[in-house]
This record gives structure tokens, C-alpha cells and sequence, in this order.
């Protein structure tokens, strides 16, 4: 495999600025982060330290093997909604190593709302879940829960993918031999008594913990009867008499212990075979990523430039480099794993269309995992290309990317706009991690032509009445319809409702693929089998 | 494998393969054993052809740097791929042609200027997205096209270059 020579001229004014800017994006992301993972009012600092509990930070430290990475999914999930209350949606969830073993971790935040759960915090709980059940990885969930945030209910019990799902999908990995532990560092109250219920194993800590369908008030008021919580559901009572937890601990430090003893009698997956090299770190400095990234949306970069970034040596074996030059498609390793990648160059034309379709049955034929890069305005309009057939080779490729077997990474590197999102891999296609840039966007159009397409409709629309709109009252059309867009195409918006699974720092990006991809081969590659392509 | 390194300028094809022993040096006609020994001290041992050498040996990206016998070489390294493209460089462009249809959005060069290969020469604009174009090979611009603002289809030429020995 060939080096990518860079024709990256570090020390131009558009390479400085753009990585000021960049650099500048990335620490306000980190501050954000910061916030949402540290800022809580005084009082529930207080109130946990009372209950001798320990922040859930603290508590995810003390069960991670010592000096191993943790990859935090959407640590700003939440941020956009409820008015900034409830940082990141109220739980923390991510893969780490415990005991030697890649799990995922699920954990309530009690500083958040005594740990309450919204709608987003069910949505990012059932999306971690999930990412356990596509990977194959075992979960280690730290209960500390107030129940349901009743005021919401509505937006999180009932529906398919709502509260429901979290029970279902605990049910399914038990089912695939997934194994998970539940630790009970407080009240586990109506559905939740469900998670350590449904866990193969469960750790509860006397005194703080309590598992029970109904709380001590609730009972009083539904049967009259006057019961304490430990009675009804605490440690004692359920590890010795009703059978409901396992493991009884004196404390938060001695239940995480067991639950790492737990984790530690698993059996170790068998991974997925793939090709693989020793690890080599890129030729060229991850850092001049925030150099190239344009300050502009609308500026087009050359995505060579990111891939010598992030696989081993800058090394890469293009594909097709003379044909569909709008997308960039080729071979690499990543920390030492062979991988496909697909990058936009430009728009989508029928050539590159066709391209990126073949080129993934070809990562498919040979077990390749596959990375998209997205930068994408769209599929090619014109009457040109809808008679060569523009929509028919983008339905080849988007049946492609959705019958693909191999695991499939996504980072929203730039732009994301149109049926591009989905030729390339967008939340709806199930790639096995999908991340964020800071200064990335997604919507269906860009904000200027929706507002300007709304504001022409509205145009006719009132010359068919005879009546005419002054500048004012165009304005007064288009202005609201960009503020939205553009508020709800950021990443920040993005992240908030959980479409990707967390903003990344560009230079974070080769190290999260990293962990992505060996936990991704956790589960076997199978054949692949594809629908109709429209020919 | 097949290698090729640079040295003072000179090019140097080289075969690698395996032996039961180290490797075996295909050069030319030539076939010489050879073995390499990583010392705790940072050195290595180098058999070549049954004498052994010290030597110390440094990378850096492409570029190996060898002291041997007190006198210090430096190689690099190139890959085959990237060197049978280069040789194949001879002849670009004599023009630059638009890869959509859209509008020019800016002139970074006039007629008469020379420019050179991958040099910026035209921002043009389509589909939201603003495209900046190169320069195909150096050479001097003979003719701009499409002012700015102005509309083209995909494949017109935007900007000539003057021809070669003209």
C-alpha cells in the first residue's frame, strides 16, 4: 500500500486559519463536555454525599481496568432539550475494559434529577443496548434511578422504541448468551426493578439499594399497608429471601468489586477473523486535520488529506482513482485493521454512484469493515442526469449500503445533506458507530434553499390571489425558516437528540474507530445477500 | 517484496524474500544472504554475505538513516507504486474542464500568468458547494474562459493553458 502524498501546505494563511477556527470549535466542544459531565447544582452534590453515594464518574472509574480507554457515547445527548436541565440525558453510557473484557457500560446519573429518566434518557439507554446487541458486547449497568420523569411519560413508556425496549433488548442478550450485571446503588423503582431482574447476574449494596415495583408511599396508597424500604426491597430481603439480587455488599467500592469479579468469570468472545497488520501511527500528524476542515461549510476539501490522517502510515490503496472521482473509495488499516473506506469528493454522480455501490459489494466479498466519510450536498439534479438515470444508481447504492454485512463506521466529517445522508451510511442505515464533527451539519436541504424554496411557494401561492409580498414580508417568510435550520442542522442539535452516538474532537476520531472496530468483531461476518439492484 | 530506495540520487531496485536464515538480497543478477540483529544497545549486527558488520540504524517516515563503518547514508524509501507514477507524469492537461455545471465564483490567476502543477486557479460554485480548481501542470494560463458569475455545463473548458514550447 502507497503513502497518500500530501499536497497540504501547512504553512498558508487559509491552513493557519482554518485551524484557529477549528481548534477553537474543539475547545468549546471540550467545554460543553466539561460541563455536562461536571457542572451540578450544589444541592445534589450534597444530597449525594449525604446518601454516602458516590458521584457515577467515580463509580466508572473504580470498575474500568486501571489506565484503559473509555469511549463515551453522546456525553451531550439531552444539551439542545428541557431547557439545558438534564446533561447528557441523565445516564452515562459507553464501551470500556472490565476485567479484561470490552462491555459496554450503562449507568444512571443520580445527580441529574436523582437520576429521573426523560425521554432521551430511555432513548440513549435503548441505543447502548442496542450497541450491545449489534456488537455482541456484555453490559455492566449501574442503577440509580428515581423511575420515569412522570410529567413526560407519554414520550417514554408506551411506544416501540420507549421504556419497553430497554427490558426487550436485555431479554435478547441473554437470549444471544450475552451475558450482563446489574449493580443496584440505589433505588431501582417500578420498570427499572426490571434491569437487575432481567441481568444475569446482580450486585445490590445494603442500605442505598432497593428493588421494588412499587415504593414505600405508593404501596400505602394503593393496599394501606405500611412497609420501610428495606423491608420491602432491600439488600437483605432480596439476596436472602425472595432470590431477586445475587450478590449482598456493604458498599458502593466492595459492589463494583464484585461486579468486576463478576464480569471476570464471562467467557472471552471468539472475534471475527479480518485482515490485520501491527498498528503504525499516520505518516502525517492527526493535529492538521483542524488545518484542512474549511471554515466554510459550502467549501469543498480534499478528503485524501483526512484519510492520511487517520489510517497507519497514511497508507492507501485507491480504488477506481480515475472513475466517480467525486467519491474516494480504497483500502487502509486502522489500528491495524484492515478497513474499506468511502469518502465524498464532491457530489454524487452517476459514475461515483456506481462506484461506491461496487466498491462495498467488494468490501463484502473479501470481509472488510467499512468507513464513510461523509461530506455530501447530494445526488446530481438536472435533467442530464435524471435521463442517465441519477435516482435508479443511487438506489443501487443505497440498497448496497443497507444489504452490507461487513460492520460500518460513519463520521459526519463536513456537510451532510439530501439522499447523500443515506448513500452514506446516515443514522437510518445502521452503521455499527456513527460520530460527529463539530462543525458538521445534516438536513434534508441546505438552510438557504429551504428558506428560499418555502418563500417562492408562498410568492405563488398569493399571485394567484392577485397579491404581491414586499421585501418585508419575504423576509418575514425566509428568516424564521433559516434561524430553525440552521439551530437543528448543527451537530449540537444532532447529538442532543441522539442521531449519532457523540461529537468527536477530529483528532479523538482514529483512536474512537479504534475501539469501534475491534468491539465491532465481536460478532461473525456473514454472507452477504443483497435485494434488487434497479439496473 | 520488491523495494526500491534512493541513494546520493540513484535509484536501487531491490528483491526481498525470505530465507531459512534472515533473507536473501536479490540484486540484479545478484543473490546475497543477509541478516539483520537488533542489539540491546540500539545497534544491530548486519550479515551481508557472510561478513558482519555494526551498524546503527534510524527511521523516519520514508527516510532510513544508516551509520556504518563511520560514515553515515542516507536512503529513502519509495514505494513502487508511487515511483512507476511518477515516471508516468510526462504529459497533463492542456486545460481545465468543469467537473459539474455551475458558475464561476473566482479568478485566482489572469491570461499570462504562469502558474503551477495543483496551484489554485478557479473557485466555481454548484449543488451549495464551492469547488476550488488546479492548475493541471505549470505552464502559463492562455485563455479564461467564463468570467465570474457567468454559467457553464459540465465538461466545458474553463481556463486553457498555453501549449507546450509555444
Amino acid at each position: 500500500m502507497n503513502r497518500i502524498e500530501s499536497r497540504l501546505n501547512t504553512q498558508s494563511a487559509e491552513f493557519q486559519a482554518n485551524a484557529e477556527h477549528n481548534r477553537r470549535l474543539a475547545a468549546e466542544f471540550r467545554e460543553k463536555q466539561e460541563r455536562a459531565r461536571h457542572a451540578r447544582p450544589q444541592r445534589d452534590v450534597e444530597r449525594l454525599a449525604a446518601q454516602n453515594k458516590m458521584p457515577v464518574r467515580e463509580r466508572i472509574k473504580l470498575l474500568l481496568d486501571p489506565g484503559t480507554p473509555f469511549l463515551e457515547f453522546s456525553s451531550l445527548a439531552a444539551n439542545e432539550a428541557y431547557d439545558g436541565d438534564v446533561p447528557g440525558a441523565g445516564c452515562v453510557t459507553g464501551i470500556g475494559i472490565v476485567s479484561g473484557r470490552e462491555v459496554v457500560i450503562n449507568a444512571g446519573d443520580p445527580s441529574v434529577k436523582g437520576g429521573a429518566w426523560y425521554p432521551l434518557t430511555v432513548k440513549k439507554t435503548v441505543r447502548a443496548l442496542d450497541i450491545a446487541i449489534e456488537n455482541r458486547l456484555p453490559v455492566v449497568h449501574l442503577c440509580d434511578s428515581a423511575g420515569g420523569f412522570l410529567p413526560l411519560q407519554a414520550e417514554l413508556f408506551a411506544d416501540k422504541y420507549y421504556a419497553g425496549r430497554i427490558f426487550r433488548n436485555q431479554c435478547i442478550l441473554s437470549k444471544m448468551g450475552v451475558q450482563q450485571v446489574a449493580v443496584v446503588l440505589g433505588h431501582c423503582t417500578a420498570g427499572g426493578a426490571y434491569v437487575p431482574g432481567l441481568s444475569d447476574y446482580n450486585v445490590i449494596v445494603r442500605g442505598t439499594g432497593a428493588i421494588f415495583l412499587a415504593g414505600p408511599p405508593l404501596v400505602k396508597a394503593a393496599t394501606g399497608e405500611e412497609v420501610s424500604v428495606d423491608e420491602l426491597g432491600g439488600c437483605d430481603m432480596h439476596t436472602s429471601v425472595s432470590g431477586t439480587a445475587d450478590y449482598p455488599a456493604s458498599s458502593e467500592e466492595e459492589a463494583i468489586a464484585i461486579a468486576r469479579d463478576i464480569v471476570g468469570q464471562f467467557k472471552r468472545p471468539q472475534k471475527s477473523a479480518i485482515e490485520w497488520l501491527p498498528p503504525e501511527a499516520p505518516l502525517y500528524d492527526p493535529a492538521e486535520l483542524y488545518g484542512i476542515l474549511p471554515r466554510d461549510i459550502k467549501q469543498q476539501f480534499d478528503m485524501r488529506e483526512v484519510i492520511a490522517r487517520l489510517v497507519d502510515g497514511s497508507r492507501f490503496h485507491e480504488y477506481q482513482p480515475n472513475y466517480g472521482k467525486t467519491l474516494i473509495c480504497g483500502y487502509a488499516h486502522l489500528w491495524g485493521y484492515k478497513i474499506g473506506i468511502l469518502a465524498n469528493n464532491g457530489v454524487l454522480f452517476n459514475d461515483s454512484a456506481l462506484k461506491g455501490a461496487h466498491f462495498i459489494e467488494l468490501c463484502n466479498q473479501n470481509r472488510t469493515p467499512i468507513l464513510f466519510l461523509q461530506n455530501i450536498t447530494g445526488f446530481m439534479v438536472g435533467r442530464e442526469y435524471e435521463r442517465r438515470g441519477i435516482t435508479k444508481d443511487g438506489a443501487k447504492m443505497i440498497m448496497a449500503v443497507s444489504c452490507s454485512e461487513v460492520p460500518k463506521f460513519t463520521v459526519m466529517c463536513h456537510g451532510s445533506f439530501g439522499a447523500g445522508n443515506y448513500g452514506m451510511s446516515g443514522r437510518a442505515f445502521d452503521s455499527r458507530f456513527l460520530f460527529s464533527w463539530p462543525q458538521s451539519q445534516i438536513s434534508v436541504m441546505g438552510a438557504e434553499q429551504a428558506a428560499n424554496t418555502l418563500a417562492d411557494v408562498k410568492i405563488r401561492q398569493l399571485a394567484r390571489q392577485g397579491k404581491q409580498l414586499g421585501e418585508a414580508d419575504i423576509a418575514a417568510i425566509r428568516e424564521p425558516v433559516l434561524g430553525e435550520f440552521k439551530r437543528k442542522q448543527s451537530a449540537y442539535w444532532s447529538t442532543s437528540e441522539i442521531w449519532d452516538d457523540g461529537i468527536l474532537d477530529p483528532v479523538d476520531t482514529r483512536n474512537a474507530l479504534g475501539i469501534c472496530l475491534s468491539a465491532a468483531l465481536n460478532t461473525p461476518i456473514l454472507d452477504p445477500r443483497y435485494g434488487i439492484f434497479r439496473m | 517484496m520488491f523495494h526500491a530506495f534512493k541513494l546520493d540520487d540513484n535509484e536501487y531496485d531491490l528483491g526481498l524474500s525470505r530465507a531459512a536464515q534472515g533473507y536473501r538480497l536479490h540484486l540484479g543478477d545478484k543473490t546475497v544472504p543477509v541478516e539483520l540483529h537488533p542489539q540491546d544497545d540500539g545497534s544491530a549486527l548486519l550479515h551481508i554475505d557472510g561478513v558482519r558488520r555494526r551498524v546503527f540504524i534510524a527511521t523516519r517516515g520514508d527516510d532510513v538513516f544508516v551509520h556504518l563503518d563511520g560514515a553515515a547514508y542516507h536512503l529513502r524509501y519509495e514505494h513502487p507504486l508511487a515511483r512507476l507514477s511518477h515516471q508516468a507524469h510526462g504529459s497533463a492537461d492542456d486545460s481545465v474542464r468543469a467537473p459539474m455545471p455551475g458558475s464561476v465564483v473566482a479568478h485566482h490567476v489572469k491570461a499570462g500568468d504562469s502558474v503551477s502543477r495543483d496551484q489554485s486557479v478557479l473557485v466555481i460554485e454548484s449543488m451549495k458547494m464551492e469547488t476550488t480548481l488546479v492548475a493541471p501542470r505549470d505552464g502559463v494560463v492562455a485563455e479564461i474562459v467564463y468570467a465570474v458569475g457567468q454559467t457553464f455545463e459540465r465538461d466545458a473548458v474553463l481556463l486553457a493553458l498555453a501549449p507546450v514550447g509555444e
